[in-house]
């Protein structure tokens, strides 16, 4: 993002702090300037601000696209999700599912970015291999995936025959499931963790290795003091991420195991997509919506928390 | 070409004032040299004059127009700025085109002012390069190029020497020098380096803390600094500052003694002095020699090749400047008299203001 | 870049081994999938072992190019994907400079407001959208498709944190040429974004290509699926079903226009979608 501020040769000019927290705009204010970012907010306001309020009412409406509007409920969603089974369900599989998805994502993405770090064309080529899953969509994915773990027929069930197991059909066992799909979805994604963690060990200076070599720290000892202190913040960075986006799992346990069996992989999400769009309990679905949001933003403040205290330790 | 009114102008930031209460006439073609240390002032009175920033209270005015409340472009002032400020995705010629197609001049006559002012600045052969091409002196002049086809009213430069090295900064001052005289244009320009300003200016304003200390030609500010911190800011090396006592007058002039006792007689008319203290006294190293007077010790000696620095210790552990032409120094360590020549001893009291010598008939 | 390595080791080869097994391991779906796409269905019934055996056929993928509606999922893919993108980058070059360079009254209070709305997930909104677009009788409609995602903050941010970058004195430069405001976006700042515009479209680009839950609700009518929901819905009863080599054929041709965008940019995407969130 440097070259046009290169050319111009300036850091971007000293001037008196405004007192705000965002940096001083140029020239005088105006209304017409207003016009910039009208378009923008408008869209915002229309399309992420009023349905966010209007979910948070609908949580507390008994509003049933077969039934109607029935008037406020109160609490009595919540109350009834927190009290269904199969919604509990959800939340113990997604939550188990983050759980399980998260460390390999770290610790994979992280062990795959300090094994390929360096220019050489083959690092290059097997990067590019373990990214290139990340831009196929879900269905494609999916779709492979199901191929891949057919009974008799798939992948895994010829590779299992090869070294003399018994084939399991992951999809229809109870304890398989989820980690099935847990597989599937670190196969596909593993190429985000990697690059930030490659981004960030980019930053580290050459020189902190050399004075390890210097004081005669071998690989091991150079990875745990050196290295990993360097790039802390990142791994705060990426789980805080990764978090974020599996709770949001959806698409591959609608599509591998439909949710089952059993219940066993259905995340919230996908009870969300079910009494919304298939039962069209609209208020039920919203308060479900609801819990979901509270459930994320409280992992993300526990981690940035986490990470926060670590830090300055 | 207008000349350029300041009227009672402040400029605050939240609570923090930046200009206070500034008043300034700039004559048509003269050129003005804002001076002072960071954070005095300057660049933001340049950048309220040119429409970057708002002024808070006062009126600002070009020639009989006021132009406070007008927009940038509307006020037939142009400015070079310290980093260039060149568009990089365009060519030399587009980018001095470029403002003068905003208010729709017709193409014959910019492509006429572009020539024009190419040559003048020797730079026709660089118009279809791009700014990354061309090296800092030459963007610079490009700079000034965009500037002179807009045939402003006044000419703004902030700080444009800072970017080069020590040669290029001295031929571009020539040239500039050069450029005011040819368009005998009213430029107004902002520099903390006194050096600068004292080559380049037919007046220099000197800025502290928002506020103007003292306004004249270079050669009377130097001689008569209206104020201790214009007489500390400008001067290379720096003006000796003592404290001083007076003890009495000697036909009519008042005399000092200094903190090691010696006395120093000066010109300046006891009648004129506030009659409370604290003072100090102030005097130019080329207006101190070896001969009788407060004694002191060679602490430092530098060489600048057509005269000598010495820096001395006084009795009370106090440094004191003086030059000898030429090569000639005294070793380190060895004592010395130094002498004070009384006519142009300053005095400044408690507040900083000063009291000079006066002429003799 | 930290490069620095204590010399080829036995701990090097070691490392560079298992990476290798693993990236055969990752590539191994994949290319099994494709091989197993240019067998005949009626093998694959009873064997998928071999890959590298005759028979081959073509005709899985004769089949999918017989069947029309798959151009018709990617056309729908396109346009939303390009509209998407376009508006996005309008938008939130727009806005971005607003809030990075201009001032007006409220400037830092919706600046704070849209980030905020960085934390909120696609899944809280998700029901309640849907509702209102029913409402206006506006679902299985482009607009409908591209619409929802334009209000996420992210681009904004982006091209705000870049215009700040760029440094004011041009700006003010100008300015002083008496340039509107508006010209001062569109012919000095604009062209200098460039590459925050190809990030941002890139990344765009990429994920209104593979949406799947939005057009899931949104486009029910089979005319107006985009490939995502298309390719899902020709997967039902996956454990009977004959052709198992059409499906794969049908991963491989669905997966293809991107993977081949990937191969040409490469760069810019892997920058692009990981640069991106990190910001």
């Amino acid at each position: 993002m440097s070259g046009a501020a290169d050319i111009a040769g300036a850091p971007p000019a000293t001037r008196p702090a405004v007192g705000t927290a965002v940096a001083a705009g140029v020239g005088r204010p105006a209304w017409s300037n207003l016009l910039f970012v009208l378009p923008y907010l408008v869209v915002l306001i229309v399309l992420l601000i009023v349905p966010l309020g209007l979910g948070i009412w609908l949580s507390f409406q008994d509003y049933d696209m077969l039934g109607g509007w029935n008037g406020s409920v109160g609490l009595d969603n919540f109350r009834n999700l927190l009290t269904d089974k199969i919604f509990l369900g959800t939340i113990r599989n997604t939550v188990w599912f983050v759980v399980m998805t998260t460390p390999a994502f770290v610790v994979i993405g992280l062990a795959l970015a300090l094994a390929l770090n360096d220019t050489t064309r083959k690092s290059a080529f097997l990067r590019s291999v373990f990214f290139g899953a990340s831009v196929l969509s879900v269905t494609i994915v999916t779709l492979i995936w199901r191929l891949v773990y057919l009974p008799d027929r798939g992948l895994l069930s010829d590779v299992f025959g090869l070294v003399g197991l018994h084939p399991i059909d992951p999809v229809v066992s109870t304890t398989w499931a989820l980690p099935a799909i847990a597989l599937v979805t670190v196969w596909w994604i593993i190429g985000l963790p990697m690059t930030l963690f490659l981004a960030a060990l980019q930053q580290i200076p050459a020189e902190i290795y050399e004075a390890a070599a210097l004081d005669r720290a071998g690989r091991w000892r150079t990875l745990v003091f050196v290295t990993l202190p360097s790039i802390r913040r990142t791994i705060v960075v990426v789980a805080v991420l990764e978090v974020i986006l599996q709770f949001q799992l959806f698409g591959q346990a609608l599509l591998i195991t439909g949710g089952g069996p059993n219940n066993m992989s259905r995340p919230m999400v996908q009870f969300i997509y079910e009494s919304g769009f298939r039962d069209l309990q609209l208020g039920f679905a919203s308060a479900a919506s609801q819990i979901l949001f509270a459930l994320m933003l409280l992992a993300t403040f526990a981690q940035m928390w986490v990470g926060r205290r670590r830090d300055s330790a | 070409m207008s000349g350029l009114g300041l009227k009672n102008v402040t400029k605050r930031f939240g609570q923090n004032e930046v200009v206070r209460d500034l008043t300034l006439d700039v004559a048509s073609g003269e050129f003005v040299v804002f001076l002072g240390p960071s954070g005095c002032g300057k660049s933001t009175l340049l950048r309220m004059i040119a429409g970057l920033e708002a002024v808070t209270t006062g009126e600002i005015r070009l020639g009989p127009r006021r132009i406070d409340d007008l927009a940038p472009g509307d006020r037939g002032v142009a400015m070079v700025f310290q980093h260039y400020a060149l568009y990089p995705h365009m060519t030399v010629r587009q980018n001095m085109a470029f403002g003068l197609r905003n208010i729709g001049l017709p193409r014959d006559e910019i492509a006429r002012k572009i020539a024009s002012a190419a040559q003048m600045l020797e730079i026709d052969a660089l118009l279809d390069r791009k700014p990354a091409q061309l090296s800092g002196g030459q963007r610079q002049r490009v700079a000034i190029g965009r500037a002179i086809v807009k045939d402003p009213q006044i000419f703004l430069f902030d700080e444009p020497l800072s970017n080069l090295d020590a040669a290029l900064r001295s031929r571009t001052r020539i040239e500039l020098a050069r450029l005011h005289q040819r368009m005998n244009a009213t430029m107004v320009f902002v520099t903390h380096d006194q050096v600068e300003a004292m080559t380049m200016a037919t007046r220099i304003v000197v800025m502290n803390q928002g506020r103007i200390e003292q306004v004249g030609a270079p050669i009377d500010i130097y001689r008569r600094p209206a104020t201790r911190f214009v007489a500390s800011f400008i001067g290379t090396p720096a003006m000796n500052f003592l404290a001083a006592t007076p003890t009495g007058e000697t036909g009519g002039c008042v005399t000092v003694r200094l903190p090691d006792g010696t006395t120093v007689p000066t010109a300046i008319p006891a009648t004129k002095l506030p009659r409370s203290g604290p003072f100090t006294l102030g005097v130019r190293a080329e207006h101190i020699e070896p001969g009788r007077g407060t004694p002191a010790r060679v602490d430092v000696v530098e060489r600048l090749g057509e005269r000598t620095l010495i820096y001395a210790l006084a009795g009370d552990g106090s440094t004191i400047v003086y030059d000898e032409p030429g090569e000639f120094a005294p070793p380190i360590g060895e004592r010395v008299d130094l002498a004070i020549d009384p006519a142009h001893v300053h005095l400044f009291d408690a507040d900083g203001r000063a009291y000079h010598a006066e002429a003799r008939a | 870049m930290s490069t620095f390595r204590p010399g080829r080791s036995f701990g090097d080869r070691a490392i560079l081994l298992a990476v290798v097994a693993l990236a055969i391991v990752w590539i191994a779906p994949i290319v099994w999938v494709v091989g197993l796409s240019f067998k005949p269905n009626d093998v694959l019934m009873h064997d998928t072992g071999g890959i590298v055996s005759p028979p081959f056929t073509l005709k899985n993928y004769a089949d999918i190019l017989a069947s029309s509606s798959v151009f018709g999922w990617m056309f729908n893919s396109a346009v939303v994907a390009v509209g998407q993108t376009a508006l996005t980058l309008i938008l939130a070059s727009l806005a971005g400079y607003g809030f990075a360079r201009t001032n007006f009254p409220g400037r830092a209070v919706l600046f704070v407001a849209v980030l905020a709305a960085l934390a909120v997930p696609e899944q809280a909104i998700i029901v309640p959208l849907h509702t209102m677009f029913a409402a206006v009788d506006l679902h299985n409609t482009y607009l409908a498709l591209i619409a929802p995602r334009l209000a996420f903050p992210f681009g904004v941010l982006l091209m705000t944190q870049y215009f700040r970058a760029i440094s004011p004195e041009i700006e003010e430069a100008a300015l002083l040429d008496s340039a509107s405001r508006l010209k001062v976006f569109w012919r000095i700042v604009l062209p200098l974004s460039i590459p925050a515009q190809a990030t941002l479209g890139i990344y765009t680009f990429l994920h209104a290509w593979n949406d799947y839950f939005w057009p899931l609700v949104s486009a029910t009518k089979p005319e107006m699926y985009t490939l995502t929901v298309g390719l899902a819905s020709m997967q039902t009863n996956f454990a009977q079903t004959e052709g198992i080599g059409f499906l794969m054929a049908q991963a491989v041709f669905a997966g293809l226009p991107i993977l081949v965008l990937y191969l040409f940019f490469q760069r810019h995407i892997v920058s692009a979608v990981a640069g991106a969130p990190s910001k």
